[in-house]
């Protein structure tokens, strides 16, 4: 057992890359690897190639699932649960590559994985949402099925790779990484303007993440210069100190990398062609997935490595995801094209997820994370959708198309389903989130019970609600032009061949189902998600976010009960003695829970159970906060 | 009589002797003679790398002899040359016509020759004559067996800019030997404020910018490396490269007092202005240029300026002894010089391999389809190129985060240190302009339909193999990068330490360290 | 080290440049009186071809970009480097002569055996070359 809770992350990534590199082997044989002949040679092989991986990915998701049930089982050495305490657990830590030249090392590469509440949920929705868009490629993608097939399988292990990886160059490589199958994705199978795309897409982010590694290499440097070790793991990065200059221009070159990823707003035009572009799958992977990894950046870099400069330019942040949300909403309204205007959506469904983040609040994380799950699923789900109209039209354009409920019944209740979900209506996964975000972006000036002052307040909150409004329009307006109304087909479709039928086929309706379960659940108890989510949030985000406010209200608030707040060493002198105090207070920083216990009791009635019933925040009980570190 | 010349220089002398032989069996008429000499050529290359191996990095106190240093820079430079020279000759394998297989080969060896000697110089006309023993070579080889108008003209050029570039170098070393009084580079101990010695290092570095295809010294690359074969232009990317960069190295470990590696390079302001500039007009032009190419060949030799920059970059950065290996920007340019050196084979051994229209691939159309037409080529190209992009999990990532770091992390003292790291976000910029045109090839391979039917030669086991080796050395060091890392990190501790030179010299024999001038003096006084 | 050695080889030159002066005045009275004897001993016939600047054939005045024969760079070539070559057997001679005549090694521990060694390989290039070339073809002339 504890031989797999330490491989298991490993086992994640290297099964994924087994499978790629087995189907990629299994589609030469029997035929020579130099094929002569025209197209079409590998059409036969399709489903058997399609299944292999598809069995692949699945046997992923299964380990996820073991991975999911090993995490929230894992306690510390003193029996502590990790998952409540907010710790990283499933913990693998390898030395990589490190110098043996001197007895004192100078440089340490590491192989360190390991999850918490942030990023185990990200890895399971990757292992989710990858098989599904596998099985919905079976249609779809008939030509050099081979490398589609090992690409998707390449994806699915680098991105479990991003989420997993707890040294910065190990997450740097597996960031970059992705954008190779991506781009063959994109190239290879996308539409008409698929080239521009795809040199779009990767120049962009490629050009982003040159500066993000400019700042990767300061840090390390600085680790050096601190610690003595060019190290990039991230504990040790998350203790130094840096001054608010450095924070400042290292604020810049990650998010350089980052926002173009998200995308953040002036640097959200790769994004729509990218999406329209792409085959469906690589859609679902692109809004599901890949838009996370710069979210997590954020999340995992930003926020707690450079704290001073999060707080200041956080109003910036925030000031271009709030025009994110109205300018992505307002351009998704006037598209004639349904796939760009879900692509546009996600600009501004990516802007409350970073306003939630800025918010620099419990609140505002917890539903910023919930966000990147749900975002996830549902747009991912409006894509799929979305392809499944097109292949069977063959377009995308709003004139061409109408009342197709008639049609196709089963197509119009999953969008209508996912575009609920999407609007975020009560009762499905985004209004949860949706809810989080906007309460701790109100609440982030004017905290309650001693939590330190966010930088954003009840304006931002006005404005970027806005955005739930147009959302609600636009998506309504897509549904209604294309659902209802005169059925308008162009003419000899629907094409049904390649085993497809005028309405969703068996296949299709079973890819679709278990999201709009995991939809409705999220909706209705997303407790044991957000119960881990938010311990995350304030053990591995928020404590360190604070950890230099000298705030005396804060340090009542979320202060340790035994030392000041995590303090950031103060270089190699520090290290040594410093180093398990940091480790203990860090993982001791229990966060009272009466600033998020009142602001929900004053929305109930009283403090047990929460006024909410999908998660009861009052109910951390001191108890659960672990004594001692979670390594 | 003295044996330890002839043992030391053992892999050299094996290399030579190996040369010597296949030119003569070139000549041969018997078909048998004449396919002996690659055969001879790769068997002498594996013989001296076994040699050098057996010997090992230097001890200590590294030797001084002859005009010659044998220390870890010359074991490693040593090493890196004869392994890539064995996958170079691997590439050149079906290359040349039979009857000049024996020139081919003999010059390769000649080439290499030139940079194991190139290493061990401790001497400035020794540096002069092993960097033209060097590029000779290259000469030849760019326009042998090659009756094309354009190989002519590539020939040509670069024999006449290589002439003007030797010319300026031998007129920068003079400068040196006036301000210095002697050639041997241990006892030139320069004072960096000299004005001779800032016009000499100019000169010198003039015509080395030259052989490292610097900025503005670059413009014959294009023409060259499209005019000759593509193995050949696989190896203008190294082995003129290596040579210049060790003379680099050499000439700035002149004035660096053996004791100041904290800081970095000891050197005039005037000539760390010039490195800079060249240093960042060489990235720059390269990949701007490079971006506007539609031919793989001209594109690659403005990627080979390029990359020149970056490590330039790297050798600016200088050798520092504190902070570890990612400080360290002399070994960051010594690995990543050996990376660079294999990705840029690998891409032209799969332009060698490749026919379109009946003759080797070489315009961007011509590559268009090949990852259906021939998956494994392309991979390899796509792996060479991610790699020279300096993607993750290639050598070529590792290279850049060596080379980066160390420029940023020197990047405190003072505008000294932030025009470093003002250099490394320019280099980085850059290599997001560079993957413009990367991009660009391995998207003709994958995404676009063949034009031209692309098709790998057959019966071309030989180069086959050089790219089989190149590729997996990329990835190799992608995934573990550490043995690499820690060779090139040998030479760093023996080049500031004092020299063994009395440890071989007669015991009859303890003259004190006379210069020539001090000599003629006295003779002429007495 | 090389220093030395090349001081110790110019301490076996001649101290005075007297017998060089007494060379040049010589050589000048040589090509001097052989000049003057044969225009005054010489007979002397005239003619078209006789009174051309190169007695040879080879005509004075023409098109600057006439051809030569490919032959003549390359014999030109060949005897530039041979004669360039020969020049490094010049500071070796003293050497050796002190070595062998003293019996002691030059500083660096090259004895007599050494060099003889190493110029023996450096005419065994020199032969290479010269094989080299004959078997290219360089002194066929046609």
């Amino acid at each position: 057992m504890l031989f797999l809770q330490e491989w298991i992350l490993t086992l994640l990534i290297v099964l994924p890359l087994v499978g790629a590199v087995a189907v990629a082997i299994a589609g030469a044989g029997g035929r020579p690897l130099v094929p002569r002949s025209g197209e079409n040679h590998d059409e036969p092989r399709g489903p058997r190639l399609g299944q292999m991986a598809l069995a692949f990915s699945l046997a992923t998701g299964v380990l996820t699932i073991l991975a999911v049930a090993l995490f929230f089982t894992a306690t510390s050495e003193t029996g502590q649960n990790l998952a409540r305490a907010g710790g990283f657990a499933l913990v693998q830590d390898l030395t990589w590559v490190a110098d043996s030249e001197t007895a004192r090392r100078q440089i340490d590469f590491r192989y360190h994985l390991g999850v918490d509440g942030l990023s185990i949920w990200l890895v399971a929705l990757t292992a989710f949402i990858t098989p599904l868009s596998i099985w919905a490629s079976f249609s779809g993608i008939r030509h050099r099925q081979r490398e589609y097939y090992a690409l998707m399988l390449l994806l699915e292990a680098s991105v479990i790779g991003v989420f997993c990886a707890r040294d910065l160059l190990l997450f740097y490589i597996f960031f970059e990484f992705t954008l190779i199958p991506l781009f063959f994705i994109i190239g290879i199978w996308g539409g008409p303007q698929k080239w521009a795309a795809a040199g779009k897409f990767f120049l962009y982010t490629f050009a982003g993440s040159m500066l993000t590694f400019a700042g990767v290499l300061y840090l390390a440097w600085q680790a050096a210069r601190q610690g003595g070790v060019f190290t990039f793991d991230i504990d040790t990065l998350y203790r130094l100190q840096l001054t608010e200059r450095e924070q400042f221009w290292l604020f810049l070159a990650f998010t350089a990398g980052f926002a173009i990823k998200v995308p953040l707003f002036p640097f959200h035009t790769w994004l729509p062609l990218a999406h329209t572009e792409a085959p469906t799958a690589g859609s679902v992977l692109l809004a599901g997935l890949l838009l996370k990894l710069g979210t997590y950046g954020f999340l995992r870099f930003n926020l707690p490595m450079l704290p001073a400069a999060t707080q200041e330019l956080a109003p910036l942040v925030a000031v271009l995801a709030i025009i994110g949300i109205i300018y992505g909403a307002l351009v998704a309204w006037v598209q004639d094209d349904f796939k760009r205007l879900v692509a546009y959506s996600s600009v501004s469904h990516l802007g409350f997820c970073m306003l939630g983040m800025f918010a620099l609040n419990q609140a505002g994380l917890t539903g910023s994370v919930l966000y990147m799950i749900n975002h996830g699923l549902s747009t991912g789900a409006l894509f799929l959708v979305i392809g499944m109209i097109y292949e069977r039209y063959h377009t995308r354009q709003f004139d061409k198309l109408g009342g197709l409920a008639r049609r196709m019944p089963w197509m119009a209740f999953f969008l209508v389903f996912f575009v609920l979900s999407s609007i975020a209506l009560p009762g499905l996964n985004g209004f949860i989130s949706e809810f989080l975000v906007l309460l701790g972006t109100f609440t982030s000036r004017n905290p309650l019970d001693g939590w330190p002052a966010g930088p954003l307040g009840a304006p931002y909150g006005v404005i970027a609600a806005v955005g739930i409004i147009l959302s609600a329009v636009y998506m309504l307006a897509m549904v209604q032009r294309l659902l209802f109304g005169q059925l308008k087909e162009p003419e000899h479709t629907p094409d049904t061949s390649g085993g497809l039928r005028p309405d969703l086929t068996r296949r299709e309706i079973t890819i679709l189902t278990p999201i709009a379960l995991a939809c409705l659940i999220l909706g209705v108890y997303p407790k044991p998600v957000i119960d881990s989510i938010q311990p995350a949030a304030q053990q591995q985000v928020l404590a360190w976010v604070y950890a230099g406010d000298t705030d005396a209200a804060f340090a009542g608030a979320i202060a340790p009960r035994d030392a000041g707040a995590p303090a950031r060493s103060a270089g190699p002198g520090a290290k040594e003695g410093g180093e398990d105090k940091d480790r203990l207070s860090r993982s001791t920083v229990g966060f009272s829970q009466s600033g998020f216990a009142t602001c929900f009791s004053r929305w109930g009635e009283d403090q047990s159970p929460g006024f909410f019933p999908f998660s009861d925040f009052s109910r951390i009980p001191d108890s659960a906060v672990p004594e001692v570190t979670h390594r | 009589m003295n044996g330890d010349l002839f043992t030391l220089l053992a892999p050299e002398l094996i290399v030579i002797g190996g040369a010597v032989l296949a030119l003569l069996l070139g000549l041969g008429a018997s078909p048998g003679a004449r396919s002996a000499p690659r055969a001879l050529a790769l068997l002498s290359v594996f013989a001296a790398f076994l040699v050098t191996w057996y010997y090992g990095p230097s001890p200590a106190k590294p030797l001084e002899l002859a005009g010659m240093r044998f220390d870890s820079l010359a074991y490693y430079i040593r090493l890196i040359a004869l392994s890539v020279g064995a996958l170079v000759l691997l590439v050149h394998w079906h290359l040349p016509h039979p009857a000049e297989r024996g020139d081919v080969f003999a010059m390769i060896l000649f080439s290499l020759a030139g940079i194991m000697l190139t290493s061990l110089a401790n001497d400035l006309v020794l540096l002069f004559l092993t960097i033209e023993l060097v590029s000779i070579p290259t000469y030849i080889l760019v326009s042998i067996g090659r009756s094309d108008i354009r190989a002519q003209e590539a020939g040509l050029k670069y024999f006449f800019l290589g002439t003007l570039s030797a010319a300026l170098l031998v007129y920068g070393f003079s400068f040196l030997y006036g301000a210095a009084g002697t050639t041997n580079l241990s006892r030139m101990q320069l004072s960096p404020a000299g004005g001779f010695v800032t016009i000499g290092l100019l000169l010198a570095f003039a015509g080395v910018a030259f052989k490292i295809a610097a900025a503005p010294f670059h413009v014959y690359a294009a023409d060259v490396y499209q005019g000759a074969a593509a193995p050949v232009t696989g190896l203008l990317g190294f082995f003129p490269k290596v040579a210049g960069f060790v003379a680099l190295i050499k000439l700035l470990f002149l004035m660096q007092p053996s004791d100041l590696l904290t800081a970095g390079w000891n050197m005039p302001g005037a000539a760390f202005v010039f490195l800079w500039v060249v240093a960042a007009a060489t990235m720059t032009l390269g990949n701007v240029l490079g971006l506007m190419q539609t031919n793989v060949k001209r594109m690659l030799a403005y990627s080979s300026i390029a990359h020149s920059g970056y490590m330039l970059v790297a050798l600016l950065a200088g050798p520092v002894a504190s902070g570890g290996p990612l400080r360290d920007g002399l070994s960051a340019m010594l690995f990543y010089i050996v990376v660079y050196g294999i990705m840029n084979l690998g891409a032209f051994a799969v332009l060698a391999l490749i026919q379109a229209r009946g003759r080797p691939a070489e315009e961007l159309d011509d590559l268009a389809g090949l990852g259906r037409r021939e998956p494994l080529a392309a991979l390899a190209l796509a792996i060479c190129v991610f790699s020279l992009m300096g993607l993750p999990p290639t050598a070529g990532f590792f290279a850049k985060v060596y080379v980066f770091s160390a420029a940023i992390s020197n990047g405190a003292a003072g505008w000294h240190g932030l025009s470093l790291i003002v250099l490394a976000v320019i280099g980085l910029i850059n290599s997001a302009i560079a993957a413009g045109y990367y991009l660009r090839i391995v998207a003709t391979c994958y995404l676009r339909e063949p034009v031209a039917e692309p098709i790998a030669e057959p019966r071309t086991a030989g180069i086959r193999l050089g790219l089989l080796g190149c590729c997996i050395a990329i990835l190799v060091i992608g995934v573990w990068p550490g043995g690499l890392l820690y060779m090139s990190r040998l030479p760093f501790y023996d080049l500031s330490a004092p020299p063994a030179v009395a440890t071989h010299s007669n015991a009859q024999s303890p003259e004190p360290a006379e210069t020539t001038e001090q000599v003629y003096a006295k003779e002429m006084n007495s | 080290m090389q220093e030395v050695v090349l001081a110790q080889a110019v301490s076996l030159a001649p101290r005075s440049y007297a017998p060089i002066l007494v060379l040049i005045l010589l050589v000048m009275a040589l090509v001097a009186g052989i000049l003057i004897l044969t225009h005054v001993l010489g007979p002397k016939r005239h003619g078209r071809v006789k009174d051309d600047t190169y007695e040879a054939g080879m005509p004075p005045v023409g098109d600057a970009r006439r051809r030569f024969k490919v032959q003549f760079y390359i014999v030109a070539m060949l005897f530039l480097l041979f004669d360039v070559e020969v020049v490094f057997m010049w500071p070796w001679a003293p050497l050796f002569h002190h070595t062998s005549v003293t019996g002691q090694a030059l500083p660096g521990g090259f004895d007599k055996t050494f060099l003889l060694v190493e110029m023996a390989v450096f005419l065994a290039i020199l032969l290479v070359g010269y094989v080299y070339a004959w078997k290219k073809g360089v002194f066929r002339w046609n």
